[in-house]
């Protein structure tokens, strides 16, 4: 499995673009919150995205070739997209630490991120579904990552900012049962569409179900029993930690899981596999 | 982080220094000029490299491995960059150019290879008088100097022949190091049939053995058959080149191709309008049901299956009214195909319990080929490498002469094999002799290959009919070739090798006969070498150059031959009066090609004075076909033909016209069904015996022997039987070790997908397959182009014996073969009987990424 | 200038891999790495097998999914249509090797960068044939303009194994076996 470079850039660049979804969502429900921890893990983690991301190319010197096609190619804007996206988090976090009471600035510069972020996420989702491996090119890919984005950026946004948001938790969690819920109810109708697909989308059913079944199934378990921890935590009274703490473990544990599947299902549209 | 730091440092690594990199790995290409080994260019120099005008030299392709092309490298301030084929003209049909295979354009990966030997090496072990011997084979290697080498080798040659005599110096091979050694009192041979099998002694009832002399019409002849047999010949493994394209061609003009075979091999994938599954070694029993066929339904009048006119006057032996002179009228081969003495009629289905096909496409093959008016019945060597199967050949061209397919367009009978496949014939160009004297070897002791490694573990060899002689080999030269490999019975030749006092080997890897030797000497490639000609169809000569300097250390067997000899107190003179470069310029002088009418021959080469000035050599001006520059640039001349021409070959067009004013050279004149002669000359080797007709016999380790119980049909141990076929990546054992081949040319074990089935095998698993002589590795390929009850192991793979368990990894064709002397001394690896089962161990790797065999 | 393309006659291929070892050469690749591969497909059942060999480089697609791909433009396409990587452009993301539904660009993990069959341009530039055109024992693989070559050989680029043409617009013609061909 020679995509751990690109695992963990798509899954800190999409909690980095969750975090600032919730920002805007929160900024919505006007709770006044403002995110003092939550803003500079989001730019570290896209920071840290676009380091790692470097491991994936074979010449990073040349990395800003990237740029180039950006007429044509996603993955140019992907890049544009994620470089805009972190240079606009890094401004937010210096307007943050500079301490300027402008509550417009500070709004604008939310939903900036948040457009920034929806954009970074659409743009990763188009580099897949615009490749030749059909379990990719399904619309369940850009599901999958917006999901993984609201998820992971929940759980940061959890863990960084619980005391700023006191019970404005409650909303976000039932959000995002939904998205999971959807995510899981979309997954029979992706697996019969592969099923029903070309050789290679067959390719990619077969390996789920001799292969890697048990990670799916566990990578699954962990995401619900993640968010009904996480919903039990919220539940109480008292805010439990060690049952936050083991939700968020097993979400972010589900998430990784999830996008070693994406990697590891993905198969070819090629020759003798039509 | 490692990761990425490596790569920017190795990417800025490589912009400054990489004219100074001279690391020998496995990429790249390699600066030829330099004497002292390679250097390794990165990718960018290379495409620099590669877009600079450099020199296209004719380079040599030079292996025994049933083709013959031209093989151009192109060399750009001494880097060899690339390498193209013939482009000396417009490719036709008719004019063809001479392009060449997989092999030949992977040639420039072993010239500069990385596991080429580089200097001289002795075994860490070895003492004078051996040394650990049992060593050979997994011992280290040192470094020595030519000096030590030399000394060594040529202190041990004085030592054992003073000790033992003469009689203990086995020449495993190499025509060089034979001179040496002639001059020094001799050495003992060893014979076989080598790749042609039982057709080795064809001649003496008639036909042709197919490499030297053929049986077969000229190419564009084929081209006039309606109906072509291709009877175990897989010319697109084993002939590349041309021949499958002529093939192509005869199909094109509408002849029909029938395939019998038991693989549904290439050949019959774009040929085959019909193939024809059968067992290995049966091939005799199957034709006997064919002609019981054609004498039980012909009618002159109403069914004329039988050519009577050509049976009658070209013929002895076929019936009881046509015996030679002396013989036993009742040992005819109508009676015994009829069972009128044995009491065995060879029915079609007395055939198909042995051969396996069906009785009614017997019979069916069999009017077919009788009633097509202009049929080619053309078989590859591959059905006569099997053990008892002297007679087989003899039966082949018994049915040809039944069904008249001899001596008119269109028709013809025998073997098309090597570079002569589908182009039968006397030579249309030839090289000139060298001009190197013969040396005599004053030793006649000649050990047939189905003995030789017995004999050098018990001191015992069959010399001739109830002539067995003592012998003691204890130092075996490896000057060449490739014996411990390519021998039946490898297993028994590594216990050989590692009993007697001294070997040494020359090579260019440390092939199966090196990795076993104590000595090995590096020798150059051709392409290292002063030039030489190369003959191949015969419409073609090569005339190829100099590529490089040697590299390294290597140097050429004719030096060694002398350097040796100097030490054994030989005058270097009598062991080559001339030097390279004038053998080479005889070759040339002497080369003659066809005039354009056919009258004769005439000089190729025009030689002028100051051509010889240039040289350096002793000759004379000469007015040829094209200058010797001309020659030289283009690198092959070939004869350039037309239909209608006078160059054009039928076989026994003039003896079938009138046997009597054109007798062949039998002792009847005629072709003998009743060979006498062939039978003596069988049956005085001192092994199994044949009869003058050409009797079934079944093979040694053939298909009866895969039954514990014939008659009930009980399988043995050893159900399924094993065929070796020359394999399309490798020439016979060369080119084992090129990488891109390998990955190219996985060398697996094909396998029926019923006999997986019923091994629960699977395509990709890794497979033991044992002999009652070893055990072998491989991947299995399951397929359901393999006749079931049937496996093949392509031939030539270089042992790799994993010396906890003994079992072979590299699916070594003769670690599963045995020595088993039948008839006139026949190596029989087309019949052997093996059990597959799945391996539980270790999978295997795919060969491309086995670590080569890099000593130094 | 018309779109270059290549002609394929698998009714003839022996599947010897001269061509794939020709390209080898002319391009100096390592193991692993095939800007042109000889894929054997068989089945059928015994006693009436059948097998066919498929030689296919780089398509030169009409609309290559590779080239609208590759952020750099490292990919382009020449005005002959050939589909051209500059090596010196590429970093190495191997999203060509997503992209491609033929496994024509491969990833050469020494240089850290894709590579791929150029239709041997520079050959093509002086003249010649690319080198697995005349490598050719059987003289199956031909090149050419398209439209020339299709009014010459005719030829299909959808045959049972490969994947629609309509995906990229493949600049290949092929002579399938009947048991090759799409539908059957």
């Amino acid at each position: 499995m020679g995509e751990w470079p690109l695992i963990i850039f798509t899954l800190a660049m999409q909690a980095a673009a969750g975090v600032c979804l919730w920002t805007v969502y929160f900024e919505t429900k006007k709770n006044g919150a403002d995110f003092r921890l939550s803003t500079p893990v989001a730019l570290g983690l896209s920071a840290v995205a676009m380091i790692v991301s470097l491991f994936h190319l074979g010449t990073p010197v040349k990395a800003i070739n990237s740029l180039s096609n950006l007429s044509n190619s996603w993955l140019s804007r992907e890049i544009l997209f994620s470089g805009t996206f972190l240079t606009l988090l890094a401004v937010s976090v210096f307007l943050q630490r500079a301490n300027l009471k402008n509550e417009r600035l500070k709004k604008f510069c939310t939903y900036l991120n948040g457009i920034a972020g929806c954009l970074v996420v659409f743009s990763m989702a188009m580099v897949y579904m615009n490749s030749i491996k059909p379990a990719w090119e399904s619309w369940n890919t850009l599901v999958d990552f917006y999901a993984t984005a609201l998820v992971l950026g929940g759980v940061i946004l959890v863990m960084s900012s619980r005391k700023e948001m006191g019970d404005k938790l409650l909303g976000m969690n039932l959000i995002l049962v939904v998205v999971v819920l959807l995510q899981i109810a979309l997954l029979p109708n992706f697996l019969v569409g592969l099923g029903a697909g070309n050789a290679a989308a067959q390719a990619s059913v077969k390996l789920i179900h001799d292969d890697y079944g048990a990670i799916m199934f566990l990578r699954w378990l962990l995401v619900l029993g993640g968010m009904i921890l996480m919903l039990l935590s919220q539940v109480r009274k008292k805010q439990d930690m060690g049952c936050l703490y083991m939700a968020a473990a097993a979400l972010v544990a589900g998430q990784v899981m999830g996008r070693y599947l994406f990697y590891a299902v993905g198969v070819a549209t090629g020759i003798g596999l039509v | 982080m490692a990761g990425l730091i490596d790569k920017i440092l190795n990417y800025k690594i490589k912009r400054r220094t990489f004219l100074k990199t001279s690391a020998v790995a496995a990429a790249g290409l390699s600066l030829a000029g330099c004497s002292n080994g390679l250097i390794e260019v990165p990718g960018e120099l290379a495409k620099q490299l590669a877009e600079k005008e450099g020199e296209w030299i004719t380079a040599a392709c030079w292996h025994n491995c049933g083709g013959r092309c031209l093989n151009k490298a192109l060399v750009v301030d001494g880097i060899v960059v690339r390498q193209k084929t013939d482009d000396t003209h417009p490719d036709s049909f008719e004019f063809p150019q001479q392009r060449g295979c997989p092999k030949g354009r992977s040639q420039r990966k072993q010239v500069f290879a990385v596991d080429r030997i580089k200097y001289p090496m002795k075994r860490k072990n070895w003492r004078p008088g051996g040394g650990k011997k049992e060593l050979r084979g997994r011992d280290e290697w040192v470094r020595i100097s030519w000096d030590e080498a030399l000394d060594i080798v040529a202190g041990e040659i004085k030592r054992i022949k003073e000790k033992y005599g003469n009689r203990s110096i086995l020449l495993g091979g190499g025509k060089e190091i034979a001179r040496t050694l002639g001059l020094y009192g001799g050495y003992v041979t060893h014979w076989g049939t080598t790749s042609w099998g039982t057709w080795y002694n064809a001649g003496t009832f008639g036909m042709a053995e197919g490499y030297y002399t053929q049986s077969i019409n000229d190419r564009f002849d084929l081209n006039n058959s309606q109906l072509i047999v291709l009877w175990g010949a897989n010319p697109a493994w084993s002939s590349c080149g041309t021949p499958t394209y002529n093939y192509l061609q005869a199909k094109k003009a509408g002849a029909k191709f029938i395939v019998v075979d038991p693989v549904y091999t290439d050949t019959a994938e774009i040929l085959g309008d019909e193939w024809i599954p059968i067992r290995p070694a049966t091939d005799h029993a199957m034709l006997l049901g064919m002609a019981y066929t054609l004498i039980t339904e012909d009618d002159p009048a109403t069914n004329p299956l039988i050519d009577w006119d050509f049976l009658n006057r070209c013929t002895v032996g076929f019936d009881a009214e046509h015996m030679p002179a002396g013989a036993n009228p009742q040992e005819n081969f109508k009676d015994y195909v009829l069972g009128t003495y044995d009491g065995v009629p060879k029915t079609p289905e007395w055939a198909s319990e042995i051969c396996g096909v069906n009785p009614n496409t017997i019979r069916r093959l069999a009017r077919e080929i009788a009633t097509t008016k202009r049929t080619a019945l053309i078989t590859g060597w591959a059905p006569a490498r099997v053990h008892n199967a002297d007679s087989w050949p003899q039966m082949f061209m018994t049915f040809g002469a039944m069904t008249g397919h001899m001596g008119e367009p269109g028709r013809m009978t025998g073997v098309g094999v090597h570079i002569n496949t589908t182009n039968g014939g006397p030579r249309l160009i030839n090289a000139g002799s060298s001009g190197v004297p013969g040396i005599n070897n004053p030793i006649s002791d000649s050990i047939n290959d189905s003995e030789l490694w017995n004999a050098v573990l018990t001191g015992k060899y069959t010399a001739g009919y109830k002539d067995i002689r003592d012998i003691n080999i204890q130092l075996i030269y490896h000057g060449g070739g490739a014996a411990l490999q390519t021998v039946d019975g490898m297993t028994k030749g590594i216990e050989a090798t590692r009993k007697v006092e001294f070997v040494v080997s020359h090579s260019q890897f440390l092939t199966t006969n090196s990795k076993y030797a104590d000595v090995i000497l590096p020798v150059t490639t051709a392409w290292e070498r002063e030039g030489g000609l190369l003959v191949g169809n015969r419409e073609i000569l090569i005339y190829y150059s100099r590529v490089t300097e040697p590299l390294y250390e290597a140097k050429h067997d004719q030096w060694i031959a002398m350097e040796i000899g100097k030490r054994l107190g030989l005058k270097p003179e009598a062991i080559y009066p001339i030097s390279e470069k004038q053998q080479l310029f005889n070759q040339l002088a002497g080369a003659k090609v066809i005039k354009e009418d056919g009258s004769g021959y005439e000089n190729l080469v025009t030689i002028t004075d100051a051509d010889i000035l240039e040289w350096g050599v002793e000759g004379n001006p000469q007015q040829g076909r094209i200058s010797l520059k001309e020659f030289k640039e283009k690198g092959i001349y070939q004869v350039r033909r037309k239909p209608g021409d006078n160059l054009g070959y039928i076989a026994f067009k003039e003896f079938r016209k009138n046997p009597d004013k054109n007798p062949l050279k039998t002792a009847s004149g005629k072709l003998e069904i009743h060979c006498q002669a062939y039978a003596d000359l069988v049956n005085s080797k001192g092994w199994t015996k044949i009869n003058p007709i050409p009797t079934y016999n079944p093979a040694a380790e053939g298909y009866e022997d895969t039954f514990a119980d014939w008659q009930n049909k009980v399988k043995g141990d050893f159900p399924l039987q094993v065929i070796n076929p020359h394999y399309i990546g490798r020439a016979h054992s060369v080119f084992a070790n090129i990488p891109w081949l390998r990955e190219a040319f996985p060398s697996p074990v094909y396998l029926s997908a019923q006999d997986a089935a019923e091994r629960g095998i699977k395509n990709g698993d890794t497979v033991l397959v044992k002999s009652r002589h070893g055990k072998t590795l491989r991947p299995a390929y399951v397929t359901e182009r393999v006749r079931p009850g049937v496996v093949v192991i392509p031939h030539g793979a270089w042992v790799e014996m994993d010396e906890e368990n003994g079992i072979d990894k590299a699916g070594a064709d003769n670690i599963l073969t045995a020595g088993i002397p039948t008839g006139q001394g026949t190596s029989g690896w087309n019949s052997c009987n093996v059990q597959v089962e799945k391996w539980t161990g270790k999978p295997l790797e795919p060969d491309y990424k086995w670590p080569q065999r890099v000593v130094l | 200038m018309g779109q270059k393309g290549f002609y394929f006659d698998m009714t003839i291929c022996i599947g010897c891999k001269t061509c794939q070892v020709a390209c080898k050469d002319k391009n100096e690749l390592p193991v692993e790495v095939l800007f042109r591969k000889v894929r054997t497909f068989e089945g059928g059942k015994y006693p009436k097998p059948w097998v066919y060999h498929l030689s296919m480089s780089c398509n030169h697609c009409a609309e290559p999914k590779c080239v609208k791909n590759c952020p750099t433009g490292a990919l382009y396409k020449r005005k002959d249509g050939i589909v051209a990587h500059n090596r010196e452009r590429c970093i190495g993301c191997q999203y060509c090797v997503w992209s491609c539904p033929y496994g024509a660009p491969n990833y050469l993990e020494e240089e850290g960068k894709s590579g791929k069959c150029d239709m041997c341009a520079d050959l093509i530039d002086k003249g010649k044939n690319p080198a697995c055109v005349d490598a050719c024992m059987m003289r199956a693989l031909h090149f050419g303009d398209l439209e020339e070559l299709k009014a010459k050989y005719g030829g299909t680029s959808n045959i049972k194994v490969l994947p629609d043409s309509g995906i990229t617009k493949p600049s290949i013609l092929i002579n399938p076996k009947p048991i090759a061909k799409k539908g059957v």
